[in-house]
């Protein structure tokens, strides 16, 4: 038997049946899409009824009403920073014309990530972040003008001007605290479950909401830590911070603090390091 | 021409029993999961239901049964700590905030995701501490993602004030995990 002769018998053998290999493949794919239009309906409607009913109140002791679902995340990354300029000019007595402020424990507000600022403006209105002095002013605002005004913020550079201010030069006071301060940023402890600060607040990573702390004054950072560690201010949800702050030991927390405000210092002056 | 049109046929039906009945088990058993309260919505967890603020940690319910409620986030068990008696049947019910988490503890392998509770039923036969590190790989901070139990004797459990699952302050776990 030639091996034309083969060939043609094997072509004609596999003449397409009734349905053929390709009739049977699109059987099996309409399987799976009966499958997947039934069975997706029937999942979501059970998980919708097994999760909590939008009109429960949350419990009083709520760290924040915030909750990241996708309309909070679409309006206060949707702020109008042009309309969010004017409502600045309120802030700018205590954090600056430019977002830096001159006062140590006042952060600087330049570059903030918007939702963040967003988030503690609301939390300071409702009560759940304290300070005496950002109630009052936030309770005024309306939601809408706090996603304005954190989208103004958000967008200034957060480098200081070289020649603009020359009030902040924070120097790290303890310098033999400046190898654990780099290794708290840069890897943390894991021995004991503290993870780097650069993960969330960058430029390594970062999560929903965390502020970036490159160009952020010492003072208010280290205030800051030493409030979650001692549970004064509580407002961030799931209690990351809170859990950190806690775990840091208070020399840990200082040096942090004072190597990301060394950082703006060194920003601010143009000085180049040596290294 | 017969068998090519069987066999065509046989393919198809094979397919279907096994796709089909994998599927619709899939889908039974997470909508039977779901509707026992093992769905939450991972936004809300500081609003309502079982892992607001207060219900973490360990909790004795009243007949006794001990419960751990924990949240695995980036990159942070919380409670990073928590004291629970040593021996006791300890059901453990974890769920994550962001991303995938696992950790191994006491010999049992811990998976959550958002959305779900894991529950897994554990005990701590010796007092110490055991310590489990997240083992699903969850971002630049996952090397550090790690949490602590203490195992405490029965009679220290009980004598730290824990029983009521008043976890406002956690005064026992402080008490008996510590400050590294």
């Amino acid at each position: 038997m030639g091996i034309a002769k083969a060939t043609r018998r094997l072509v004609d053998n596999a003449k397409p049946s009734s349905i053929g290999i390709r009739g049977a493949v699109l059987l099996c794919v309409a399987v799976v899409i009966f499958s997947e239009v039934c069975g997706l309906p029937l999942l979501r409607w059970s998980h919708a009824r097994s999760l909590t009913p939008a009109e429960t109140p949350p419990v009083a002791d709520a760290p924040s009403l915030i909750s990241w679902n996708e309309a909070t995340v679409d309006f206060s990354a949707g702020g109008n920073p042009v309309r969010g300029q004017f409502i600045a000019r309120r802030c700018e007595t205590c954090h600056g014309i430019e977002g830096f402020s001159s006062l140590a424990a006042t952060p600087n507000l330049a570059g903030i990530d918007a939702q963040y600022l967003w988030k503690q403006l609301q939390d300071f209105r409702t009560g759940k972040r304290a300070s005496g002095v950002m109630q009052r002013i936030a309770a005024p605002l309306s939601s809408r003008d706090e996603a304005d005004v954190a989208a103004y913020f958000s967008v200034l550079p957060n480098k200081p001007d070289a020649q603009f201010n020359a009030s902040f030069p924070q120097s790290m006071q303890d310098l033999s605290a400046i190898d654990a301060a780099r290794r708290m940023l840069a890897v943390g402890d894991p021995n004991r479950g503290i993870p780097p600060c650069q993960a969330c607040h960058g430029p390594v990573g970062y999560v929903r909401a965390a502020p970036s702390l490159a160009s952020q004054n010492s003072e208010y950072i280290a205030r800051q830590l030493n409030d979650f560690a001692s549970g004064a201010r509580g407002n961030d949800i799931n209690l990351p911070m809170r859990t950190i702050a806690g775990e840091m030991r208070p020399e840990e927390r200082k040096a942090v603090a004072e190597f990301y405000g060394a950082d703006l210092a060194r920003l601010a002056v143009g000085y180049v390091s040596q290294q | 021409m017969w068998t090519e049109t069987f066999r065509a046929y046989l393919l198809v039906a094979v397919f279907s029993l096994v796709y089909g009945v994998a599927r619709f088990s899939s889908t039974l058993e997470a909508s039977r999961a779901l509707n026992h309260g093992d769905a939450v919505d991972p936004a809300t967890l500081h609003l309502y239901g079982e892992f607001i603020e207060d219900n973490l940690g360990a909790a004795r319910a009243a007949d006794g049964s001990v419960t751990i409620r924990f949240i695995a986030q980036k990159y942070v068990f919380v409670p990073a700590c928590v004291s629970v008696p040593a021996g006791a049947a300890i059901r453990l019910r974890i769920t994550a905030a962001d991303a995938a988490h696992g950790f191994k503890i006491a010999g049992t392998e811990v998976k959550t995701v958002p959305g779900s509770v894991t529950e897994v039923h554990i005990s701590f036969p010796a007092a110490g501490e055991y310590e489990f590190h997240c083992d699903e790989f969850c971002g630049p901070g996952h090397h550090s993602m790690m949490g602590r139990v203490v195992a405490v004797p029965e009679k220290e459990f009980q004598a730290a004030g824990l029983e009521h699952g008043d976890h406002g302050d956690r005064e026992g776990d402080k008490a008996a995990c510590g400050q590294r």
